[in-house]
């Protein structure tokens, strides 16, 4: 059906342009804050921003559920999980992290690949076009922002640690009559142990995607 | 004949193919081709017709037809070889996803284990955990013993991750509930609630029991395998009436023991066994 081909082509390009928008207020505000006040600032500059862009990728699950991308879940879902984890269940439970030097590092590196990626697709969605600039980008600076994404994400979480365990936030504790018990510090440190799979996994797909994304430039040359 | 033996990708895998007479089956086919190659057993060997260009699962072999039966008219005598990987029989299989759990959670019935998670050892027990842990070990003794004198299995084997997989999902369930219902702060429900739901959980066991015996009767002795439909008793009214008394059974010790665990574990089972209904549905009509 054209008609359902051009619509989600419209959703798409829009949603990739809107978050895109988002990102760019985000790094714009981290930016501006390091150079007037400081990174104790960082945080509060860009909240809203970062909240709104990063949720908003929970459609993406549902885009690739559905067919409209072709971006496996099993590639979206981590990669969005740690995300919201991070955005929600870390720095907006525990203030005490929002401080961190770790948040300016988390942001830039996010906003930066964020921008690359929701570029490209809004460039293919809207206009058709795949500058070969903007891919080379996307498939290449993976390399250097991964790492320090994923080490920021782990460095606040670490930081958040301490104050997960003592303020008991999110806990449920045992006798009730569901008998089920939920202890936050321990799912903590499972998230902080899933990581050591979970990263080495997403960097080599990101490289296999790379390789084929090359290899896909280099016939169509 | 001469059957020639390819890869997927159509490199041949026994060099000048394999010489057979007019009446081998599939099964000599393998048998050969292990013989040629040594090391592809042919239970890790699934052989299958070139595909015709649009269609999309292959037809598969299946071990005891005539090759001459097989190959449609005129053709080319070739086969496709997938490589399974190692094999493992199902009841192996089905030993270790029912072994684990019936010690784990003897283990934590009996273990005091909770002190490694800094929480104080069980100052009381109740009879609801007693009976628990009887019936939960009862009930995996059941599925072992069904698994060797019981069952009749269709396919010979099935792939070695599978062992590792499915014991990760026996296991882990296992751990999560016997670790609630074990719990030093374990609420118990009321007496009535208990009975009813013990209740329940036996009567469809003796059902489930029951439904495999008809389906094991259901199979050929000479193991002609192929799907037939059960009749008589529930399955008179329920496709597959086994799976509905395992999912009963199931509700019947959550409603005796009333955990999150127990409960998330019967939803998960539920939606597996659906899946496995809907396909054996399919196959039967």
């Amino acid at each position: 059906m054209a008609g359902l081909a051009i619509l989600k082509r419209i959703y798409l390009a829009v949603y990739n342009w809107v978050v895109f928008a988002g990102w760019l207020q985000v790094l714009y505000w981290a930016v501006q804050t390091l150079r007037t006040s400081g990174y104790e600032a960082v945080y509060a500059a860009v909240e809203r921003p970062l909240q709104f862009a990063q949720t908003a990728a929970i459609l993406e699950i549902f885009h690739g559920m559905f067919g409209l991308v072709r971006s496996p879940v099993s590639a979206t879902l981590p990669q969005i999980g740690s995300r919201i984890y991070v955005t929600w269940a870390i720095l907006w439970s525990f203030p005490e992290t929002r401080t961190s030097p770790i948040v300016s590092s988390l942001v830039l590196s996010w906003s930066i690949t964020e921008l690359i990626r929701y570029s490209f697709f809004g460039m293919r969605e809207a206009f058709g076009i795949t500058p070969s600039f903007l891919q080379w980008l996307r498939y290449s600076t993976f390399y250097i922002l991964y790492p320090t994404g994923i080490s920021s994400e782990v460095g606040l979480i670490l930081t958040a640690l301490p104050y997960v365990k003592v303020s008991e936030k999110y806990c449920l504790r045992m006798p009730n009559r569901l008998n089920i018990a939920f202890d936050n510090y321990f799912a903590t440190l499972f998230t902080l142990a899933s990581y050591i799979p979970g990263s080495p996994y997403m960097y080599t797909y990101m490289i296999g995607q790379r390789a084929k994304a090359l290899a896909k430039a280099k016939k169509s040359a | 004949m001469l059957v020639t033996v390819t890869s997927r990708s159509r490199k041949e895998v026994v060099k000048g193919g394999i010489q057979l007479s007019e009446n081998a089956t599939v099964k000599d086919l393998k048998a050969s081709i292990h013989k040629r190659t040594g090391n592809l057993y042919p239970e890790r060997q699934r052989l299958s017709l070139p595909l015709i260009s649009g269609q999309t699962p292959p037809t598969v072999l299946d071990g005891d037809k005539r090759l001459c039966d097989v190959f449609p008219e005129g053709s080319n005598h070739i086969v496709i070889l997938k490589y399974l990987g190692p094999q493992v029989k199902y009841s192996t299989l089905f030993f270790f996803e029912y072994v684990g759990p019936l010690f784990i959670y003897a283990m934590f019935y009996f273990l005091p284990l909770y002190k490694f998670v800094g929480l104080p050892e069980k100052q009381v027990i109740y009879p609801v955990q007693t009976y628990a842990t009887i019936y939960w070990c009862f009930y995996y003794f059941k599925r072992i013993m069904e698994t060797f004198f019981v069952h009749k299995f269709s396919h010979a084997t099935s792939p070695l991750s599978f062992v590792f997989r499915n014991c990760c999902y026996y296991w882990s369930f296992a751990i999560f509930i016997a670790y609630f219902v074990n719990h030093p702060y374990y609420t118990p429900v009321g007496e009535t609630q208990m009975y009813i739901g013990f209740g329940l959980g036996i009567i469809c066991q003796l059902a489930n029991f029951y439904c495999h015996n008809i389906l094991k009767n259901l199979r050929d002795p000479k193991g002609q395998g192929g799907y037939q439909i059960p009749r008589g008793f529930l399955f008179n009214y329920i496709t597959c009436a086994n799976y509905t008394t395992e999912i009963y059974q199931g509700l019947g010790f959550n409603i005796a023991t009333q955990t999150v665990a127990g409960y998330s574990f019967l939803v998960v089972a539920t939606y597996i066994m659906s899946h496995w209904a809907a396909f054996r549905c399919l196959v039967q009509k």
